[in-house]
Formats: structure tokens, sequence, C-alpha cells
């Protein structure tokens, strides 16, 4: 006994995709032959079934590259996209001392100082209370990013700040120590180190988002200092360490 | 803690992954680049914070594209009760911030084609056409019928076969 096709769309939606079995196939093409009023449904259906690959390629390939892992770069999407995309990551992992920003952040053309400001802006309060490292295992992490740099970490026994980490960051292939310290008010500030030969240069300031920035350079290492305070607090933190 | 740490970013790795085919998702159904990136960026946000309902061994995309698809009707329906009238389409919109590829395909008949499909019909060629998800896997996603996938999509290959092949005009013979 052969099978009588059901003529409805569930049916003939899956035989114009080609995704019904080979003996339901064959029934409703051969049911066609001689069912006007299919073989028209059928006609009708797979006139609008065009080949679309192409435009789901290239949309996939138009993702904004924030989006995508760093292997895949080519930026697209505006800073505070970016941001948001690394709070996802931060969200994620906590933010778990050592892991690179390889993994969130993908713009070649941006300096290394904007990434570890965007990087920055998920720090909060909550983040950082917890890290109390005592003397020994502070001079251990320093001695640690000293090793992996070569660099020579300045004292950091800057009035009002305190000490909570230090850890080893990597921007495509770049070395940055990232040091982790706070006001009396907890608000969590990045010192960051580079080696980098070039020229000396002054402290700057400038704004990222709402991250203010001092970049610095002494001829054979890059620093930075990042946080959420007035350019003043910045610029007199800054001071100290470049002193 | 190690087996915490490690499914966390097992996850992230995964949604990482994810990411590009939730952006064509996302930009097929709000048609608009930056309403996109929001999408996106919103879904995410909601998939991390459920994270503890997802259930390891499951299709993290079917979750994440279903967290997706709630987060956009919602979206539309304040959009109604704003608007303060009944299911009005979006216009659809061609702007974008101007990187080649996308306004290249914002601008090309068969984006065209696809945006202007109604945005339940959009959902399901999506999910079945470009991501390649069986028919019960979309109805799973979109929370319906599987016939109701079945006859979105016949609507939707009606209204593209019209739109590709648009009847042609009659002549008056003289």
């Amino acid at each position: 006994m052969s099978a009588k096709p059901m003529l409805n769309d569930t049916d003939l939606v899956a035989y114009v995709d080609g995704r019904l079995p080979a003996d339901q196939t064959r029934a409703i093409a051969s049911a066609a032959k001689t069912d006007a009023a299919l073989a028209h449904r059928i006609g009708a259906l797979a006139a609008g079934t065009p080949d679309l690959g192409d435009l789901w390629a290239d949309m996939l390939q138009s993702a904004p590259k924030g989006l995508l892992p760093a292997s895949v770069d080519q930026p697209v999407v505006s800073i505070n996209r970016r941001a948001w995309f690394l709070g996802v990551g931060s969200a994620v992992f906590g933010l778990a001392a050592g892991f690179g920003l390889r993994s969130f952040y993908s713009a070649p053309q941006a300096d290394w100082e904007t990434a570890v400001a965007e990087y920055h802006m998920l720090y909060g309060a909550s983040t950082v209370r917890a890290l109390t490292p005592n003397a020994a295992a502070q001079a251990a992490e320093i001695a640690a990013v000293e090793t992996a740099t070569g660099l020579t970490v300045p004292a950091l026994d800057v009035e009002g700040l305190a000490y909570r980490r230090a850890q080893m960051l990597d921007l495509r292939g770049k070395q940055i120590v990232h040091i982790v310290l706070t006001t009396a008010e907890v608000v969590p500030i990045a010192f960051c180190l580079s080696p980098e030969n070039g020229p000396i240069r002054q402290p700057e300031y400038r704004l990222v988002g709402d991250m203010g920035l001092v970049t610095w350079a002494s001829g054979s290492a890059a620093s930075l200092l990042v946080a959420r305070l007035p350019r003043a607090t910045l610029l007199a933190s800054a001071d100290r360490l470049y002193a | 803690m190690a087996d915490a740490n490690n499914c966390m970013k097992q996850f992230h790795d995964d949604l990482t992954d994810l990411l590009p085919r939730l952006w064509r998702f996302a930009l097929a159904l709000c048609r608009e680049a930056a309403a996109a990136e929001d999408l996106v960026q919103e879904s995410c946000k909601r998939a991390l914070e459920r994270r503890g309902q997802f259930q390891a061994g499951s299709r993290l995309d079917h979750w994440v594209f279903a967290i997706m698809v709630s987060i956009r009707r919602n979206e539309l329906r304040k959009d109604r009760v704003r608007r303060g009238n009944g299911v009005e389409d979006a216009a659809f919109v061609c702007a974008d911030d101007g990187s080649g590829i996308l306004v290249s395909i914002l601008k090309s008949q068969l984006f065209a084609n696809v945006a202007n499909l109604s945005d339940v019909q959009r959902e399901a060629v999506m999910l079945v056409y470009a991501e390649g998800m069986s028919y019960g896997e979309a109805a799973q996603i979109l929370d319906i019928p599987l016939g109701t996938v079945m006859s979105r999509l016949a609507a939707a290959k009606e209204s593209l076969a019209l739109t590709m092949n648009p009847p042609a005009k009659k002549v008056a013979r003289i």
C-alpha cells in the first residue's frame, strides 16, 4: 500500500526544503505530477526559497569584531560597547589574576593604555576589597612581575594609597605589569608598566570614557595610571610614582 | 573552586564563540546595527545572570537564542504599548556605523527581502535557514507549536516569492 501524501504546508515546506525522508519526497513528487493544485503550491513555495547562504555568511562576517575572539581583529564597535563586552568577561571570570586582555579586547589600532583603561572600568571597590596581601605577598608579587619584564617597579608606598595586587597582563604579546592600588575610599587605581624603548615623556593626562589616564615614559618603560578620580588627584598620584 | 572557575571559563568561551551567530540573528530581528548590538549585549547579560539555570550538556546556543527571542518580544511589546497601537512593523532602518560589509549587507536586496518579512517570520527563517536548525528545534526556541513554525515558514516563502518575483503588470492591449 502506497502512502498518500498529506497536502499541507508542513509537509510541503519540508519537501521544498529537502528535509523530508526519501519515501515522502518521492510520494509528493509523484502526486504533484497529477495534481495541478499541489504542483502550483509547491512551485509557489519553491519560488520563495532563495539561496541565502551568501547573505548568512556575510552577516556572520559583519559581526562587530569587538564581539569576537581576539584572533579575529578589525574592531568596529565603539568604546562603550567594547567595554560592555569586557564586562561579560569580567562577570564570568571574576577578575582572576593573570588572565590576558587578549580574551576580550581586539582593537589593534587602540593603544594599550586605552585597553587597560577599558578593562579598569570594570573594577569597583568590591572587586578589590578582599585583596589584602601582607608585605611578604606584596614583595613576592612585585618580584614576579619584575622578573617577567625585567623592569623595576618604583616604590609604591604613596601616602593614601593601598597596595592590592600585581599581575601580568598580555595584550597581543605586549607585556603589561598591572598593579592595583586603592585610595582610602577604596577607589581602584591601576598603575601599569610596560617595556618600551623610546623617548622620555612627561606625565600627560587624558580621558577614556569616564576614566582618567596619566601616561609617561622613562625611555625604557611606559607607565600608566588609571582611575575614576579627579584630574588633580590622579596627576598628584602620578607625580609621586613618577618621582 | 578550580572546577567552578573552569566551568565559568568554559561558559564564557562558549558564549564568546556564539557571539557572531547571536549578532546575525539580532541583526535580522532588529534590522539595524546599533539595536542589534544592544540586543546581543542584553541577551548575553541575561545569560550570564541566569547561568545557574543553564543545564550542562544541553545546547547553549538554543538557550541563548531563546533568551534573545524573549527579550526581543518584550521590547516589541513595550514598543507597541508606547506607540499606543497594534501591530505595526517597524520601518526598515539602513543606517549603520559605516563599516563596509555591514553597509553592503544592509543595502542588499536579499537582506531587504528578509528584513521585510514580519517579525515572527524572520525569527523562524533565521533559525531554520540561517542557523540550520530543525523545525522542531526552532519551535522549541520560539516556544510555539511545530505547525506554527511551518506555517510561518510557508508564509515567509510566499512573501519572499512575491518580493523576488513580483507579478508582471498587466498591459492594456489595444
